[in-house]
């Protein structure tokens, strides 16, 4: 992420969550805020149209969302099974003490999603 | 196009409600909750489409969809302003994004012509009403421009005949009698009325003309006269009186003029007066629905409101109270100068600026400010007051802030006091920033919000009017705010409508503990619902792990509401908290029947909260569905019991 602002960060309002984008051969995705019903989908529009074919892979950066609902988690769930069936590889951060854990734990998706704890250096 | 236009549109129907939206699911949902209106509605999937439509097809109003791939919202309603033909229409906007309200775009909006917005997902009351109004303001419009029309087009018909033929002159010498006519009289009156060389039968003034006043020199008369076909004619005659020097009258000379259509014109035009009361009556509805109904009910506060129209009219008073991402009660109240309208117009304008600015605004003053910037730069000589409190329900911290506004009256155990405010200017006047004041509302406390025709009375001065009102407060303490507001009318008003209108909200705190939301089940609701769930926690000393699962859990039972019992959120989701002995017992109801839980997502959501809570109880029913939980709290909070304000 040190380089995201060099390389056409692009930041989104969609209610109380923030999305911002940045980077290739890797699409970085740091959602930050709340996700609930309210802006779910919007944020996977947003997620969508920042996605392009070429990448090699996409990262979905969840440390800093302070809520997430099972309207969040649907959402993650559909981003993560389209990008794998376009054989995009995808990994969802969720760090150990993070409010994405503790609902993603919680709902038994850990292994669906593909969960890393914090594979990026910062 | 979804539906086919019909080839001719009688004028006095309203045409059908275009609506142009590139989101199939929410075309639909737009015309599930317009159908009962029973009016047509066509669906357009972008802005070129409806366009295209609109070259062909006059319709009553246009609910457009801000972003869209290709020409975008803005862009279309510009276009549709720069037609002649279209430029009068009606546009609502719909944005998805709460922020898209925010400055630029609301500027962008109103300069490309937007008379509202609504921002998805709405209320489908809200979206029905305001559809509803434009559509009686436009048919009502189209009335009026009509009867113009027919107006100027008999005006015009009228000079015409007047320069052609409707004027005859005369001449009569007094000392023969012999009357001499200009041609055009024949043809006004016909030949053998008027050749009666001084005999008095035919001549419709021929009295008052030889027995003249004394010492007049000119007159002016008129009358009705039957001419030989039977047609009543209205006829008028202006003459001059030539004297001797002794004052006889030796001839008389001057012009007769059949203004019979002129005065049919002037009757009509006496009728027309009646479509200016009914423009009395087109401001009343749209100030009718330019003031919300049903507040939404302030989550433990009591909250009433009440609009009294001036005896003469409808003038520009409004109040709002909406509910904060944050969980705030965000309450308005403002005076636009002047009647009718206009005042109605612009009052609208500015209640739909203050909304959209509350959103990213989160002081009072700042939102003044921006609306004063707002209708400084684009509007011009607005005049208007406005206050705005913003309320903690919780834990009834406030701000408050005022632009040329009366100062809010707060009473509490049976004393009342005017909140003391730094005045600054109305909107619109200055570039003065407004400043906030901060007050606390006690439990049981009542807060009351006025415009000043409740205040301002011929005879009697303000300051003593207002001391008046302190003490009708005063005596409320105990009242619910509906009832405090139906007295203060009662005492304040006592001789019926008032000469300027009157707008006010009164609120009063709820003295218990409990916590009690009731909202529109409405996705952009649950992050005021977890807010206020949050500070309650917060107010007894809940650890915060346990706020965060309480919240969780409540926010996935109020998010199933949305999602299951009111698809078309024409329904509400209520919260009711308790916390005894470090126990949280939370019920969340709604009017509607949840799916079955293997349907995708509610599945999920109760896992989550089963994983969560002590116990989860759902009662389904025909009349909504009811979902109890209860979680015991980490040992250390049970005794905290500080709620109060910090």
């Amino acid at each position: 992420m040190t380089n995201a602002d060099d390389n056409g960060l692009c930041e989104t309002r969609h209610g109380g969550a923030v999305v911002k984008t940045s980077g290739s051969p890797t699409l970085e995705v740091r959602i930050e805020g709340d996700v609930d019903l309210a802006n779910a989908f919007d944020i996977e529009h947003r997620v969508g149209a920042a996605y392009d074919p070429s990448v090699d892979g996409v990262i979905l950066d969840l440390g800093g969302t302070t809520y997430l609902d099972s309207a969040g988690l649907a959402m993650l769930v559909r981003i993560t099974s389209r990008l794998t069936a376009a054989r995009t590889p995808v990994n969802v951060i969720a760090p150990a003490d993070s409010v994405a854990r503790r609902v993603i734990t919680l709902s038994g998706l850990a292994t669906q999603l593909a969960m890393q704890e914090d594979p990026t250096p910062h | 196009m979804s539906e086919t236009a019909v080839a001719s549109v009688d004028p006095e129907v309203a045409g059908p409600i275009l609506v142009v939206d590139d989101r199939e699911d929410s075309l639909r949902a737009v015309c599930a909750v317009l159908e009962p209106l029973g009016h047509r509605v066509v669906a357009a999937r972008s802005g070129d489409e409806a366009l295209r439509y609109l070259l062909h097809e006059q319709v009553s109003v246009i609910l457009l969809d801000v972003n869209m791939p290709g020409l975008d919202g803005f862009s279309t309603a510009a276009l549709i302003k720069r037609r002649p033909r279209t430029r009068d229409i009606p546009i609502i906007f719909l944005t998805a994004d709460r922020d898209a309200s925010e400055r630029g775009q609301i500027q962008l909006g109103y300069s490309s012509g937007a008379v509202d917005f609504l921002v998805k997902p709405f209320d489908a009351w809200a979206l029905v009403s305001k559809v509803s109004v434009f559509i009686e303001l436009h048919r009502r419009a189209g009335q009026l421009k009509r009867r113009i029309d027919e107006l100027q087009a008999s005006q015009a018909a009228l000079s015409d005949a007047q320069r052609i033929a409707r004027l005859a002159h005369f001449h009569i010498d007094t000392s023969t009698g012999v009357t001499t006519w200009s041609d055009s009289a024949a043809q006004l009156f016909g030949q053998e009325v008027l050749t009666s060389n001084g005999h008095a039968t035919a001549f419709p003034f021929w009295h008052a003309l030889v027995d003249p006043q004394p010492t007049r020199a000119f007159d002016q008369l008129q009358t009705h006269w039957t001419a030989a076909d039977g047609s009543t004619l209205t006829l008028v005659a202006r003459v001059e009186f030539v004297r001797d020097r002794s004052g006889r009258v030796q001839s008389i000379s001057g012009t007769l003029q059949d203004i019979t259509e002129h005065d049919e014109t002037r009757r009509a035009l006496v009728a027309t007066t009646g479509l200016l009361q009914r423009e009395q009556e087109t401001a009343r509805l749209l100030q009718s629905a330019m003031v919300p109904k049903v507040l939404p009910e302030a989550p433990c506060l009591d909250l009433a409101a009440l609009y009294l129209p001036a005896e003469v009219g409808v003038g520009g008073d409004w109040f709002d109270a909406s509910i904060q991402p944050d969980g705030r009660v965000l309450l308005a109240i403002g005076d636009v100068a002047g009647h009718g309208i206009a005042a109605a117009t612009t009052m609208n304008e500015i209640r739909i600026a203050t909304r959209a600015f509350s959103l990213t605004e989160s002081s009072p003053s700042r939102i003044l400010h921006k609306v004063n910037s707002f209708s400084r730069s684009t509007r011009g000589a607005d005049f208007v007051t406005a206050l705005i409190v913003m309320l903690d329900p919780v834990t009834g911290e406030a701000t408050v802030a005022s632009a040329g506004h009366p100062p809010p009256l707060v009473v509490h155990e049976g004393s009342a006091e005017f909140i003391d405010m730094r005045v600054t200017p109305p909107i619109g006047v200055s570039v003065a920033e407004p400043h906030d004041e901060n007050f606390v509302l006690e439990p049981g406390g009542t807060l009351l919000l006025y415009t000043d025709g409740l205040v301002e009375r011929r005879n009697s001065s303000m300051d003593a009017r207002m001391a008046q009102l302190a003490e009708v407060l005063a005596a409320e303490t105990d009242s619910a705010a509906a009832t405090a507001v139906d007295h203060l009318v009662a005492r304040m008003l006592p001789e019926g409508p008032p000469s300027d209108d009157v707008a006010l909200i009164a609120v009063k705190r709820s003295t218990d503990r409990t916590l009690h939301i009731r909202l529109p089940a409405v996705s952009t609701n649950l992050a005021p619902i977890r807010a206020l769930m949050r500070r309650w926690l917060a107010g007894f000393g809940a650890p915060d792990a346990d706020i965060h699962d309480i919240v969780l859990a409540v926010g996935e039972l109020a998010s199933n509401a949305c999602t299951h019992a009111s698809p078309m959120a024409t329904g509400t989701v209520t919260i009711d908290a308790e916390l005894v002995d470090g126990v949280v017992r939370v019920t969340v109801s709604d009017q509607g029947r949840w799916r079955p839980p293997l349907d995708r997502g509610g599945g999920r959501g109760l896992k989550i909260v089963h994983a969560l809570v002590d116990s989860l109880v759902i009662d389904s029913g025909d009349e909504g569905t009811r979902a109890h939980i209860v979680r015991t709290l980490a040992p250390s909070s049970k005794e905290t019991g500080a709620n109060d304000e910090r």
